[in-house]
């Protein structure tokens, strides 16, 4: 979780993100038929699709309108480019950044490169290897050639146990 | 009204298959419960995804089975090894930790199982006296009342799960109603927010996004923090609850109940909130206050009881308005939908055998978490070594392949790790995810209810202040609005401040 002064600076980045959308919104409820000849009736103004997305245009600009006005009293505007120059600088060192990322990464690949496109076991086999050995490392884990083949043997049995269950038990054939 | 027929089906209830099925789903939804960071509401969505084949009462009876095994599980990794499985269970590390390292693990697990399930069976006795009254009340609504309880719906779990802002809990439902828009709308037929993908015609699927909104932010999180050294749990003694000390606690337990389902009814404000109140209140209300948090029993039993009376709450504004009391019941909520049910008012007529169903399901979940608990009570002690960087790569593989087994679609697949995404990120910025979700469920409710409010008011918005039920819903949408605004408060305090200090000078 962010600290004070940080979150105000991300408030002011994402209230001005969502006013955004929400102009968004509106621009494109607006474009959506409004007046309507149907079937010979007039359909008037509040029959529009796009009734409901204006209004929700109009309520995230004022909520959004509400989170930067605290982020700006907070002083969260001031020196957003420093801070996002130093963030960009530490990149490199950010130990939970790259963690964070390594776990969306190979999810995604999983979810994207794996799925439909590899057997299953085949997919789910490697996923499961590669994410165990990658976050393996920890002060009080020795990385052993034991705790490799235990990971292994995890990342084997443990597809093909759970696509036994889904196939035979919950009636879903595998992707 | 009920009770007969609750009897009834607590009887037809016991088939093999079905207690099968319901053991399974409570061990499931404790172990679920007990494992930090995997929620209540993830065990209900992997559920619901994977009884898509099953029959209805059967998937039915293995998601409430879940629903009460994880909110109760949570206890256990909070007294064993002072991490809650689950924020329901963070109101019980302080006090059941202490006992824990006091040598009374055993016995403060057994008693807070014993809670948990009393607090099942008050919740869904409540549930049963109120239902009538709340089916009564729901008959009355019109398209007005329903866009307007949507709203304040929306509005109130944002208030009340936002940690920061109250401001960034109303953009996270917004943010919800919004992604409901997507797709052919109802009244027209004309195609919103599309993009030209095919797959988006039919509306989103919100089940990938629950599963995604609460199990990747998890795994990403967990993962992320899976270098630390791993919290070793305590050894457990005997697991036997003391009696003699629940018989004592018959007011406390009365409270917290009570308090639980008043929390649960609330949309989309969870057994988190129930189980601070009550150990707030338990703590407001003792005669030694200076104790709580050192080691107090009856700081981890209230917490427990009012969390699992939380369920019976909750599900009273599901089966009755078809509005989730809390994101595991929003879950159940489109579980019900996927299987066919239509939860509303129009429930106890169409298919008058659900209510009571449902909650001889609790009945029995009750009693099968109370029997799994103390059995398992040992187990948690070895599931609890498990280290998360085995545990998390498994959540990910079986909520990917649960979001496909909805309909065999890669798509929702895609979906889901594209909402968990956008929910990990929303949270790191301190935007509840909850609001989103009752957004999602509530968004169709909303749109065709103001559209039909004022097809049938000819477009006069004026006339909507002539139905008092209307009238106390504004009233309740302003009060989310405005509520902790300092002017509101300041104005309060002018009225009732010289009122109060009249009476206390009285005394």
């Amino acid at each position: 979780m962010s600290s004070e002064r940080p979150l105000r600076k991300a408030d002011f980045v994402t209230s001005i993100a969502f006013m955004l959308l929400g102009t968004v919104m509106i621009v494109a409820a607006s474009r959506m038929p409004w007046i309507v000849q149907s079937g010979g009736l007039q359909q008037d103004w509040y029959l529009s699709p796009g009734l409901f997305p204006a209004v929700l245009g109009v309520l995230l600009i004022l909520f959004s309108a509400n989170v930067l006005m605290h982020a700006v009293r907070a002083g969260g505007h001031r020196g957003l480019g420093q801070v996002a120059a130093q963030g960009l600088r530490a990149i490199g060192s950010n130990r939970d950044l790259h963690r964070m990322a390594a776990a969306a990464a190979l999810v995604g690949l999983y979810v994207f490169v794996g799925i439909g496109r590899f057997e299953y076991h085949v997919a789910s086999t490697t996923f499961l290897f590669v994410t165990m050995l990658a976050f393996h490392r920890a002060p009080d884990r020795p990385f052993t050639v034991w705790a490799v083949l235990k990971i292994a043997l995890i990342a084997l049995i443990a597809p093909a146990v759970i696509g036994y269950i889904f196939t035979e038990f919950f009636q879903v054939p595998m992707p | 009204m009920y009770f007969i027929e609750f009897l009834h089906q607590v009887v037809a209830t016991v088939t093999p298959i079905k207690m099968g099925i319901l053991f399974g789903g409570v061990m499931l939804g404790i172990i679920f419960g007990a494992l930090p960071g995997l929620t209540a509401t993830l065990a209900v969505a992997l559920l619901s995804t994977v009884t898509f084949n099953l029959p209805t009462d059967v998937a039915i009876i293995a998601l409430i089975g879940a629903y009460v095994g994880a909110v109760y599980g949570g206890c256990q990794s909070a007294i064993l090894i002072g991490i809650p499985g689950t924020s329901a269970g963070a109101a019980s590390v302080r006090d059941g930790h202490q006992l824990a390292k006091q040598g009374r693990a055993g016995e403060t697990i057994a008693n807070a199982t014993l809670g948990s399930a009393l607090g099942t069976i008050f919740g869904l006795t409540m549930m049963l006296l109120v239902m009538p009254l709340m089916v009564a009340l729901a008959l009355q609504f019109t398209s007005i009342e329903f866009f307007l309880l949507a709203v304040f719906g929306v509005l109130i779990c944002g208030s009340l799960t936002s940690d920061d802002l109250p401001a960034k809990g109303w953009i996270a439902g917004i943010l919800g109603l919004a992604i409901s828009t997507v797709g052919i709308e109802t009244i027209q037929g004309y195609s919103r927010f599309t993009f030209g993908v095919p797959e988006l015609a039919g509306g989103i699927e919100f089940v990938p996004v629950i599963l995604g909104a609460f199990a990747i932010p998890q795994i990403i999180r967990g993962l992320r923090d899976s270098d630390g050294r791993l919290e070793r749990s305590t050894l457990l003694s005997k697991v036997w609850p003391d009696f003699k000390f629940l018989g004592k606690c018959k007011m406390l337990i009365a409270r917290s109940g009570l308090i639980g389902v008043g929390v649960g009814a609330i949309p989309g404000v969870g057994e988190d909130v129930a189980a601070w109140s009550a150990y707030d209140a338990t703590k407001r209300a003792a005669k030694d206050p200076e104790t709580y948090g050192r080691g107090n029993m009856r700081g981890v039993v209230a917490p427990e009881v009012a969390a699992n009376a939380c369920i019976g709450g909750a599900i009273v504004p599901v089966l009755t308005l078809a509005v989730p009391g809390s994101p595991p019941a929003a879950m159940l909520l489109g579980a019900m939908w996927l299987h066919g049910l239509r939860p509303g008012p129009m429930l106890a007529i169409e298919s008058p055998e659900v209510i009571p169903q449902i909650a001889a399901f609790l009945f029995w979940s009750a009693i099968a978490m109370a029997i799994c608990g103390l059995a398992m009570a040992r187990l948690s002690v070895l599931v609890l070594r498990l280290p998360p960087f085995i545990v998390l790569p498994m959540v990910a593989m079986i909520s990917i392949l649960g979001s496909y087994s909805l309909g065999l679609n890669v798509f929702n697949v895609y979906l889901m790790f594209g909402f968990g995404l956008l929910a990990f990120v929303l949270e790191e910025m301190e935007y509840p995810v909850a609001p989103l979700v009752i957004g999602l469920i509530l968004g169709q409710m909303a749109d065709i209810g103001l559209r039909r409010a004022l097809l049938s008011a000819h477009g006069d918005v004026f006339s909507f202040f002539e139905r008092p039920l209307a009238l106390v819903f504004m009233a309740l949408i302003l009060y989310s609005l405005f509520g902790r605004s300092r002017i509101v408060r300041q104005a309060f305090g002018a009225v009732f401040g010289p009122l109060r200090r009249r009476k206390a000078s009285e005394v």
